[in-house]
This record gives structure tokens, sequence and C-alpha cells, in this order.
């Protein structure tokens, strides 16, 4: 019941494109545009995957081809690239669009936030796909969740932490709402462009960095500099990546067409999940012999930047109204899921 | 004629004025980078705004100088086979330069900027970062500021080459194109 | 008609490289070029008609937003500040009487000056103007051979971007998934070869030839060098290049923040020199910026080309040319070597590697060069050194060596172009040589990382 109201209250805008959708639409020719380097493990090359699934499925019916980031649009301009046309499609992830949408970050990944399943279950069965169709849609984009990655790692340190008093102070190259807590605790977190962050974690210009899962964490040789590697990532347990297209191209698109393009982004997230989860253990091995030390949050420290991050959510909640109200369908969801895990689930 | 190179210089002006005053970008710009670098050492001040005022700076010292370097002639060229050529010709070059490839250039980033920055100035777009600075249209502003500036340079150097080339001899003989030749012929 | 869509990539190049040789700015040409394929592209049917709007994206997102740039206008600064207040000047004349007896003393300082910028910045732009505005006048002064001063401050200013820190290394290893750690020692060697085979080149020939850099004749009379006057040429800017890369090896500042103390530092000795006023800051400073500006101005015009470049499937047109490539590693790896190089000769290294790399990771990474190479888990470190040294030569050749470009504009007028191209050319075989050397003994670029991984 509940499910269905929601989707009455917030789909209405979404229903509207689907019904001008043509019946009879001509072969698609994309192009799509990507943030991430299709050899970047899973980020990247599951827009790679999704590229070659469409392809195959469509029968060729449906080319979206993937370009390499810079090719056509440099990483980060994507949005504005989709919204305005001059590119059919992207790949991305929410959170990159914080600059124009602040709400979307809250599609991308959260502190202290959901996994990969409730995550899910917000977005297909909670209001969540509905909010962020609608988001989108006032921008020209209509965009579609197509993969989503498990827990990244907390980061890299030179120095064992043991308590939030021994963050403060500390110089730690960070991005995002998880940037915003460690400002909020006393931590700095630097702006260092990616050629640069290994050697300013070499020579001590930062004290940590923050970067990805292992499998993806062990290819940067963080572990030749900082020894110390944090887990969890509180900063993203789960992290959703994107499909943008332009509203109008999605729309000229025949119904057929657009469930193609859902079905091959359906099969692309349990992909991402699977290879996420399955790949983690190996690297963590390979950078155990390497004399990489796991070091697991406190959970007073945790505790720490959980009160800091609600701080931060609750400013960020008070000066975006979008931003408040993707915020409270999340938490009440959130809230009523509770019920479920908190028995549902072996614990150890 | 005599009044395309007044005009000419009165462009010649005016882009100027933007191009040196966004010269002090670059003193400015020494002094975030030393002030952050500082700060972060001794205050671990979160530096997230101070670094991105550092490209600001440097967009802004480029942008605003695309026009004034045309009409300073800082632009590289290859002179390799040019400079065999008579001034007549390296005028007309010159002419036939701006009408076919640089004014529609411009014409072109022009009218894809003023969009770029509108759309930036709609979303009241700021950093990524939630630590980064407001106001991302004043820096894209820049550029559609910067185009136009270039363009005005294009359209004052285009003026002074119609007089050099069909002008009487006393005012061809103050633009660039008789000048430079002069100066070639005196070293 | 097909067929004509097809090789449209090809056509641009076609287009452009007489339209460069008119003598109209290299920017403009780039820019007005890509923007008139795009429009025909357009008018094919191609194309539809917002694409272009990706130029501007590319601009901001590019080449305004990027921190690491800041270096360029930076150095330059730097570099006009020294030259203005004579810092530069008496340093690189206290070296002329210190090395008057070593042929073209002048010009291997100038080559261990690149090595010492290399670990500063990994901006072409930067080492390459700031050597220039240091340098060139007074190799010239000296009566320094034209095409030797300028090939030697162009090398050596390259070398940047084979030391760490270098931006092309990371955007590599990220591409071939390797680590950025690995590649920056591995690039060591091999960049520390090429400064030695740039010092044996130019003592080589001035040695036979020393007219091309000629001695003092008179080991000037009114000033004897005295270690008052080595003290007081040297002091000033050993103090600066040690605060330069002091702050960067003290932690104290990421290499990009450098160039701005470097910068500040610059502006104090002047001050010290007493030849600070108002007016020398004013020039200095309107100066760097017209000579950033013609840098950016070539940056935008490039991305505008090879933009439309892309968007007209110019990539896939290369990677199908060479995707006939037999499976044999020594095939594989000698074809992407001299493809690399022929690219050269038009793209920048940005371009050459997202052609390149994306499409061939997953070859190259598979490579197996059995004994060849003494530490087979770093076969890759060892392919991404050569295409880096490749693409290093790349900012040489001409016509678009754009180390060749930043230096003609920074460059007194009298020196010209075609005196630069000639310069250059010794060196780029000199880059080809070493570029073989590497491919023979693998453990001059891997025998470090290896130290350090064990
Ligand atoms: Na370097
Ligand atoms: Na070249």
């Amino acid at each position: 019941l509940t499910l269905a109201a929601c989707s009455q209250e917030t789909g209405t805008k979404s229903s509207v494109s689907d019904q001008t959708a043509t019946t009879e639409a001509a072969p698609v020719r994309w192009r799509m545009t990507s943030t991430y380097p299709s050899t970047l493990a899973i980020l990247g090359s599951m827009g790679k995957r999704f590229s070659e699934e469409i392809d195959t499925l469509s029968n060729g019916d449906v080319t979206i081809e993937f370009f390499e980031p810079g090719v056509l649009a440099p990483p980060f301009e994507i949005f504005d690239a989709v919204s305005y046309g001059a590119i059919e499609a992207g790949w991305s992830t929410p959170g990159y669009w914080a600059g124009k949408v602040p709400a979307l970050q809250l599609f991308s990944s959260v502190p202290f936030g959901p996994l990969a399943p409730e995550y899910l279950a917000w977005m297909d069965y909670g209001g969540g796909k509905e909010l962020f169709e609608d988001i989108y849609h006032k921008h020209g984009i209509h965009s579609v969740i197509c993969g989503v990655i498990p827990p990244e790692s907390s980061g890299w340190f030179k120095e064992e932490i043991h308590t939030l008093e021994d963050l403060k102070g500390k110089k730690i190259r960070f991005f995002g709402l998880g940037g915003k807590v460690l400002e909020e605790i006393g931590a700095s977190p630097q702006l260092i462009s990616g050629g640069e962050i290994y050697q300013a974690l070499e020579l001590g210009t930062i004290d940590g960095t923050e970067f990805s899962m292992p499998a993806v964490d062990l290819n940067m040789g963080f572990y030749q500099i900082a020894k110390h590697y944090y887990f969890p990532g509180w900063h993203q347990q789960a992290t959703f990546f994107e499909l943008m297209i332009n509203l109008e191209k999605w729309q000229t698109l025949s119904p057929h067409q657009q469930t193609l393009i859902e079905t091959a982004c359906s099969t692309n997230v349990r992909y991402s999940l699977s290879m996420g989860e399955a790949m983690q253990a190996e690297a963590m091995a390979e950078l155990e012999k390497k004399g990489v030390q796991f070091h697991t949050w406190s959970p007073e420290v945790l505790d720490g930047l959980r009160t800091a991050w609600e701080k931060v959510a609750a400013d960020l909640r008070a000066k975006d109204p979008e931003f408040a109200r993707a915020w409270d369908s999340l938490q009440s969801f959130r809230e009523k899921y509770k019920a479920w895990s908190d028995r549902g689930f072996l614990k150890d | 004629m005599g009044f395309l190179l007044k005009f000419s210089h009165t462009i010649d002006r005016f882009v100027s004025i933007f191009g040196k005053a966004g010269a002090w970008g670059l003193i400015l710009m020494m002094l975030v980078i030393v002030a952050d670098v500082l700060l972060r050492h001794w205050f671990v001040i979160g530096s997230t705004q101070l670094q991105e005022l550092e490209w600001h700076f440097h967009g802004i010292v480029f942008l605003l100088g695309l026009g004034w370097a045309y009409s300073q002639n800082a632009h590289v060229r290859i002179e390799l086979v040019s400079e065999r050529l008579s001034p007549r010709a390296q005028a007309w070059i010159e002419v036939f330069g701006i009408l076919l490839l640089l004014l529609p250039y411009v014409t072109a980033l022009y009218l894809f900027s003023a969009d770029y920055a509108a759309i930036s100035l709609e979303y009241n777009e700021g950093s990524a970062s939630p630590n980064g600075l407001p106001a991302r249209y004043v820096i894209k502003y820049c550029i559609v500021l910067g185009v136009f500036l270039l363009g005005l340079s294009a359209i004052s150097r285009l003026f002074k080459a119609i007089v050099y080339l069909f002008g009487p001899e006393v005012l061809a003989a103050q633009t660039p194109f008789k000048i430079a030749h002069q100066q070639e012929g005196a070293s | 008609m097909e067929s004509l869509i097809d090789i449209l990539p090809l056509l641009m190049f076609v287009v452009l490289t007489p339209l460069l040789f008119t003598g109209f700015p290299v920017a403009f040409i780039l820019g007005g070029v890509g923007l008139g394929f795009w429009l025909l592209a357009v008018a094919l049917g191609l194309e539809n008609g917002e694409s272009f709007y990706l130029v501007i994206s590319r601009i901001y997102g590019g080449v305004v937003t990027k921190l690491v740039l800041v270096a360029i206008p930076m150095f330059i600064f730097m570099g006009s500040m020294l030259e203005r207040s004579g810092v530069a000047r008496d340093l690189l004349n206290t070296l002329q009487i210190l090395t008057r007896r070593v042929p073209g003393g002048l010009a291997l300082s100038v080559t261990v000056l690149g090595v010492i910028m290399a670990a500063t910045t990994g901006i072409i732009g930067a080492s390459v103007v700031m050597m220039t505005l240091l340098a060139l006048p007074v190799m010239l002064e000296n009566r320094y051979e034209p095409s030797l001063a300028t090939g030697t401050i162009a090398a050596a200013g390259t070398l940047g971007i084979l030391l760490p820190p270098s931006i092309m290394l990371v955007v590599m290893a990220d591409l071939l998934s390797t680590s950025a750690g690995t590649l920056f020692m591995a690039a060591i060697g091999p960049a520390m070869l090429l400064a030695v085979m740039y010092m044996a080149y130019i003592l080589l020939r001035t040695w036979l030839n020393p007219s091309l850099a000629p001695p003092l004749e008179k080991p000037t009379d009114e000033t004897p060098l005295t270690v008052g006057l080595i003290i007081k040429s040297f002091l000033p800017p050993v103090v600066l290049i040690l605060a330069v890369l002091g702050s960067i090896f003290a932690g104290f500042a990421t290499p990009t923040e450098a160039s701005g103390i470097g910068a500040l530092g610059a502006t104090l000795l002047a001050l010290i020199n007493k030849s600070l006023s108002l007016k020398t800051l004013k020039e200095v400073t309107e100066q760097s910026a017209l000579t950033s500006t013609m840098i950016f101005g070539l940056f935008i015009g490039a991305t505008a080309f090879s933009y439309v470049f892309a968007l007209l499937g110019g990539h896939d047109l290369i990677v199908h040319a060479l995707d006939s490539m037999g499976a044999d590693a020594w095939t594989v790896l000698i074809l992407l070597m001299i493809t690399v190089f022929l690219l050269g000769f038009f793209f920048d290294w940005i371009e050459i590697t997202l052609i390149i790399l994306p499409v061939f990771a997953p070859i190259i990474t598979a490579l197996d060069f059995g004994t060849h190479v003494p530490y087979p888990e770093l076969t890759v470190a060892w392919f991404a050194v050569m295409m880096a040294v490749n693409l290093q030569t790349s900012f040489l050749t001409p016509p678009f060596g754009f180390a060749l470009f930043y230096m003609k504009g920074a460059a007194p007028k009298s020196i010209s172009l075609g005196s630069i191209y000639k310069g250059i050319i010794p060196f780029v075989l000199i880059q080809l040589l070493g570029l073989l050397i590497l491919l023979l003994w693998p453990e001059l670029a891997l025998w470090l990382p290896a130290q350090s991984a064990s």
C-alpha cells in the first residue's frame, strides 16, 4: 500500500514521459561518455559491459558506444553535456553533480547509509526511483541506476589512528559528503589532483587518502607508502552508478527499447555487485603480502563520525528543500526497514 | 578609413584594460598558494576553498587575456613560409584567417559558452565538494567575456588589415603590418 | 560519399597542415578548422547541432579547473622575474666563466637545470617557457648557435614529464591498471639516461665545432672570477631552488604549490637585489600573463580540434588500422611504438594515450617477453616507460611539437621557428636511440622498482 501511494505521489512526471514514447522507433545509435576509464575495475568496466550487453540484447537495434573519459567530454562535465543534448548518454555516479543538484548525493552513496540490498530496496520499492527520476527530469535528463558496488575501504594512513583525536589535524585527501564530515571533526580534507596524490602521500603533504575498494586501491600503489589500511568505509557502504540519457532522446524510444535499456542495466547491477563482492578478498590477500596492516575503526571513532555526519546532514537538509525531500524519504524507509533487518539477519 | 583605424585603437584599449586587470590575478594566485601552504602546515585549516580559488585566478588570467594577447601579437604563429611573403600578402592572410577561421570559431565559442554559463547561473551552481566555493557561474562567465574580448580583438585587427590594404599611405603606415615590415627592413 | 565520411578525420589534417604555414596564429587555425569540420558534419547529418557545446565543457573541465595547470603561469612568472632582476643572468654568466674550459658549458648547465625543474613539475609548458626565459637570451648573447641553444632547452624542458611528479605517468598507470608509484620509479633511470645522452651530444658537437658554443675569448678582465662573485651569483638562485625543491620534499607543498612558492621567492630575490619597482612588477606580471595566455590559447584550440577529430571517428580509424597486427609480443610492442611515434607528429600525449591505451591495454598487460624482461611482473611498467619516452618525444617532433610552440612564444623575436625545428632534430634522434637502448635493456627502467618491491 505504501509503495503504491509513493509512486502515485511522485511518479506522475515519469509516467507522462513514458506515455509520450513512440511505439515505433528507429534504431538507436548513441554515444555514452564515461567518468571512469573502461580499464578501471567495476567503476569503469561496468560501463563498458553495459554497452556490450545492450548491443547483444537488442540485436544491434540499440547501440550505445562507450567513450573513455576526456575523449569527448571531461569526466565531470557529463551532467551539462547530457542535459544540453550535446551527447546522448553518460556513465557516472549521481554524487558528482552535487554542485548543481545537492540532493543527487543521496542517490550515489550516503555516509553511514544502507548496504546495497537495502539501498536497492529503497530505490525500487521505497519511492527512491520516483524521486530520482523526478529530480533528473527537471534538468532534461533521464537516469537509470545501472550498477552498484559493495563498501569501499576507509582509506590509507601513514600512521595508525586510534581515536577521533588522532584524526584531528590530519590532512586527508577526501571528496564529497565524507570530506564534509572530516572537516566537522577537525581534520583537513584536501583537494589534491589525481597525479599528485601518490607523491603528496609519500612526502607527507597529506597524511592519508581515501580511494576505493581494495581491488581498485591495489593498483594505485598506495601500499608502497602508507601501510595502514582502514575499514569499514563509513562514508560509502554502497555506491550507485548511473546511465544518464538526455530526456528528449529517452522519450523518442519505443517502450521496447526503453525496456531493453532498463533490462541491460538490471543485469549490470547484478554483475557489478557479484563481481565487487567476489574480487576484494584476493586483493586483500595480495595487499597483506605487501605488508599492509588492516585496521577496523573502533566503535568510539565510528560513533564520533556518525554524530558529525548527523550534524552535516541536518545542515544540508535545512539548506535545500529537494535534499530534505530525498533525505526524509530515505530515512523513513530505513526506519521501517529496521524492523526487518534487526530480526531477519543472523548476527555473529 | 581613419574612422576604422580609430575604432580599432579604441577596441585595443578596451580589450587591454581587461587583459591587464586579469594579469594581476597572477599576483593574487601566488599569494593564495602561499597562504594555503602556510595555513595547512601551521594551522591545519581546511583549504578546499583556497585551492579552488587558485584555479579561479588561473582561469581569469588567460581567459581575460585572450583578446589582449591577440592585439599584442602574442599568439604563436608558424612564420616559416609566410615571412617570405610580402606584407600585403600577409595582410590578406590575416583578413582571410579572421573571416574564415577566427570569427566563426569565436562566434561558436561565444554562443555555446553563453548557454553554458547561463545554465550554471540558473542552477546557482557551487562546488561539487561541500567544502568548496559557491558561485561557479562567475568563472564560467569569464569564458564568455574572454571569448567576447577575443572577438573584439579580431574585429580590431581586421580593420587594421583593411586600412593597410585599402587605405591611404598615411594611415596604412600606422598599422602593425606596415610597422612590422619596416622593423624587419631595418634589422 | 560513405568513404568520404570515413576519412573525414584524416581530411582534417590535410586541411590543417598547409593552413599552419600561412603564419596565422596556430591556436585560431586549430579552432577554426575544428569548427569547420564540425559544421560540415552537421551539414552532412552526421552530428547534432549541439555537440560543439562540449568544446566549452573541455575548456572549463580540461583547462580552467585543472589545478596542476596553475604551475604554468607561476613558473612563467618566476622565470620572468628572475630574468628581469638579473639573478638568472648573474648565475649563467658565472657558470659560463666557470665552465669556460668545457665545450658547451652553458648548454650542459641548462640540461642540469632541466633535470632540476623536472622534479618540480610535470607540466612541459611550465619548464620549457621558464628555461627559455632564463637561459636563451644569455646563450644567444654568448653567441651560441641558436638551433643548438633552442634544441637543448626544448629537450631538457620536456624531461619533466618523465620524472616524478608526472601527470602523464599517473594517467598511464590508471589506464594500464598498474601502480603509479612503480611507474614513477621505472621512469627515473631512462630520464637520467636521456639527460646524460643530451650532455654527451652537446660535448661531442661543441668539441668538434667550437664555434657552435664559443668559449669566452677574454675571461672578462673587469670581473675576475672570485669566490665572492661565485657566492654572490650562486647564492640567490640556489636558495630559491632549495626553497622550491625543499618545500616539496619536506612535504610542505605539492609540486603545483611549489610553483607559487618559487614565484614569491623570485619576487623577494628581486626585492633584495633592489631591482623590484612597481613598474617592474607590472611589466613582469603583464608579460607572464601574455605568455600564459599564448599557451592556454593553444590548449583551447587544440582541444576543439581533437574533440572534433574524435567526434568524427578519428580514434576508431587509427585503432582499425592497428587491428590487423599479429599477436606476437615483439610485433605488438614494436608496431605500437612506431604508431605512437608517428602519431606524435600531430597529436599531444593525452590524445595518443586515449587512442592507444584503453583499446590495447588488455593486449599490453598480457604481453610475454620470456627472459628478455628480468622481472616479468614489471613488463607493463617497462612498456609504459617506453611509451612515456615516446610521448615525451611527441612534444619535440615538428610540425606539432608543443614544446617548440611554447618556446617560440617565449623566445626573443629574432628566433625563428625554422631554427627551432632544425635544432630539435638531433635531440629527436637521441630520443629514438634512448628508446632503442630501453628496448634492449629493460633493466634500465626496471631495476629501481624491482629493488623497492623486494
Ligand atoms: Na616531473
Ligand atoms: Na609532435
